[in-house]
């Protein structure tokens, strides 16, 4: 009967959970969200707000081209829709859901490459040194000395610091102005030799002010940036259908349509991002690194610090209960029951000895009373009985459980993180938000384990030594 | 010479023994015998210090270790044990020491411990650990450990209750010795044919 009645039950349960499913499957059709586009509205020219405060830029009008010519957003999105974000928080604005991409000229960094899918390189834009048209200078090395502008607090500039071409004098000395505009006309009058700009910014605009011929761009870049579109970490399929929309328009000259409306040339083209492959071997494969022992140096100062304080607290705590004198019990007992009962997070190191004196109690009550008779009554002095009698004896009974609580030590060390130390889980969890991979946290389990293997080993030779 | 009168001794309400008198002689052997459980152990442990009893005297070659329950200061009492020593029944070594550590734990003299050794055939055996010694053999050790504290007094808790018959005559010619040699020896134990060979006074409890 009970069979039957399990059987039936299970088959109901069945039947509703495919039901659950089925009808999970038609609400996401009815719920086809729209493709929402991540961006910074303040990037000329690649996302920013025109003069009729419309959204307007080359990445806005590849992305629409994307849209409109790859099927497979028809057939899963509604729409698009381009949505302003904080770009310091947009990694979260990715991750949560509020965006399905970043594109808005974001240039390729390993960092960014750690923590987001990225597409390949749609555009390659550069640091360029621009001088005045009527200068002969050949190569880059040739602008040492002179005087160079760049717009402040730009990549132009860290891209001067580390070219390696000037010194520390004259990078102080560069000249930092407040915009493209004025960085253009200090070269025009000759005030500054040449002005270090970002070049896509450059070429846009000199095709929309109608400045062709007037500068002269070295064909050495003193950087290199690649712009990549960015996915959440797990979302391939979705960076794979943007490529593909991406390289349908290279094909069908569409992009080089949008490119030349921009920046008079043609500057889109698909790409492997420069030195990638090798860094993201290192970073992303093995998902280890060097932070982690460094983690691992703080859990284990916690762990000495804790076990060396605490076995002797708890021992000396143990020999004054097993005085059993009547005061100094209740007062014993009473910190055991409160150390013991409270969480080990309050008071780690006074919760540990807590537990040590009553193991340590253990062995003692342990030791036969003979010993103590044979003690007394040969006039063994106190010193050299306790230290050559008594505690090999206790130890030799505790060390298993010693060992279990060392161990148990070593793991709770990670609870420190709630006051703010960086400790090896700390390291590892960090680790495995930045990568978005649970690897790091496999390494922090095999380091505590390799500590925990070892601390076991300890204790074995140990009992080894002290069993008779 | 032990001289005690008048002793009461309770264990958890229940009375062990109360106005007992004993009495040894210097260089004298005495047997207490009796029943199991009527304190022959306790009324040892009481004469070697390390019980206490509520009530009586005892006195000590001479030195008065407790008057009408009044004990004498530790230091004193000390002293006045250090002419006492005993060989426990169930031997009571240091189990995690081997042979000579458990002797030289209790007085340093080499050349000593290297005679009493010899002297009990375990001179070879003084680097194994207690697992290495037969029952007879331990209780060898024992009674060398008891010997080395140089006492005047030895007391013997049932000496041949664990041992065979072969090594019940050893103890048996060893305790004669001692008492040759001017120990003054109490031996406590139930085995009646043992008493009648220690030929001794007896002390029925």
């Amino acid at each position: 009967m009970k069979k039957i009645f399990a059987f039936v039950l299970s088959f109901l349960l069945l039947f509703y959970f495919l039901i659950g499913c089925s009808a999970r499957g038609k609400d996401e059709i009815k719920t086809r969200k729209n493709f929402v586009v991540g961006l910074d509205v303040n990037v000329m020219p690649m996302g920013f707000l025109n003069e009729k405060g419309d959204l307007d830029g080359v990445d806005i009008e590849l992305a629409r081209a994307v849209f409109l010519n790859n099927p497979y957003f028809q057939s899963h999105y509604i729409g698009i829709i381009f949505q302003p974000i904080n770009w310091d928080a947009k990694e979260m604005e990715l991750n949560s859901g509020n965006i399905d991409c970043i594109w808005n000229g974001m240039s390729y960094t390993n960092e960014r490459d750690e923590q987001m899918k990225l597409s390949r390189s749609y555009i390659k834009n550069s640091q360029i040194l621009v001088v005045s048209r009527d200068s002969n200078i050949k190569e880059l090395k040739e602008a040492k000395g002179k005087t160079i502008c760049t717009q402040k607090g730009s990549t132009g500039f860290d891209a001067i610091k580390n070219s390696n071409i000037f010194s520390e004098k004259e990078i102080e000395n560069v000249v930092q102005l407040e915009n493209m505009v004025d960085c253009l006309n200090e070269v025009l009058v000759g005030h500054s030799f040449g002005a270090v700009l970002d070049e896509v910014v450059f070429k846009y605009f000199v095709n929309k002010k109608g400045l062709e011929g007037k500068f002269k761009v070295l064909k050495e870049p003193l950087s290199k940036e690649d712009y990549v579109i960015a996915f959440r970490k797990d979302d391939v399929k979705l960076k794979e259908e943007v490529e593909k929309g991406l390289l349908n328009l290279i094909k069908t000259k569409k992009a080089e349509e949008i490119s030349k409306k921009w920046f008079g040339e043609n500057i889109i083209d698909l790409k492997e991002v420069e030195g990638k492959q090798k860094n993201s071997v290192k970073q992303n494969d093995f998902g280890f690194s060097f932070e982690l022992f460094k983690g691992l140096l703080v859990s284990l100062k916690l762990f000495f610090l804790c076990i060396l304080l605490s076995i002797p607290l708890g021992l000396l705590i143990c020999f004054l209960r097993v005085k059993e004198i009547k005061i100094l019990n209740i007062l014993i007992d009473s910190y055991t029951l409160l150390m013991r009962g409270t969480p080990l997070l309050l008071q780690i190191l006074l919760n540990y000895a807590a537990y040590f004196v009553e193991i340590f109690r253990g062995g003692y009550k342990s030791i036969d009373r003979g010993q103590f008779d044979a003690i007394k009554v040969l006039d063994i002095p106190k010193n050299r009985a306790i230290f050559r009698i008594i505690l090999p004896q206790m130890f030799n009974v505790c060390l298993p459980s010693l060992c279990n609580e060392t161990i148990t030590l070593v793991k709770d060390t990670a609870l420190i993180f709630s006051i703010g130390v960086v400790e090896l889980l700390t390291v590892s969890k960090n680790m495995v938000n930045n990568m978005v991979s649970i690897k790091p946290y496999l390494w922090a389990a095999l380091l505590y384990l390799l500590v925990c293997f070892l601390i076991y080993c300890l204790f074995k030779f140990f009992e080894k030594k002290l069993k008779y | 010479m032990i001289k005690a009168t008048k002793l009461s001794k309770s264990f958890l309400n229940r009375t062990i023994f109360k106005d007992l008198d004993f009495m040894v002689k210097e260089g004298e052997i005495k047997a207490i015998v009796g029943p199991s459980g009527k304190g022959k152990t306790t009324l040892l442990n009481v004469l070697s210090g390390l019980q206490k009893v509520e009530k009586g005297t005892i006195e000590i070659n001479g030195k008065i270790l407790v008057k009408d329950g009044q004990y004498v200061k530790l230091k004193e009492q000390r002293e006045i044990l250090r002419d006492v020593s005993v060989v426990f029944q169930n031997f009571n070594l240091f189990l995690n020491l081997n042979v000579l550590k458990n002797l030289e734990i209790v007085n340093k003299d080499s050349e000593k411990i290297d005679r009493l050794l010899k002297r009990f055939g375990l001179y070879d055996k003084k680097n194994l650990g207690l697992g290495g010694l037969s029952g007879g053999e331990k209780q060898r050790l024992s009674i060398i450990r008891a010997l080395i504290k140089n006492p005047k007094i030895i007391f013997f808790d049932e000496p041949t209750s664990a041992l065979d018959v072969l090594n019940v005559k050893y103890v048996l010619n060893l305790i004669l010795e001692l008492k040759e040699e001017g120990y003054t020896i109490v031996v406590v134990t139930h085995d009646l044919k043992f008493v009648e060979l220690l030929n001794c006074e007896v002390f029925s409890i």
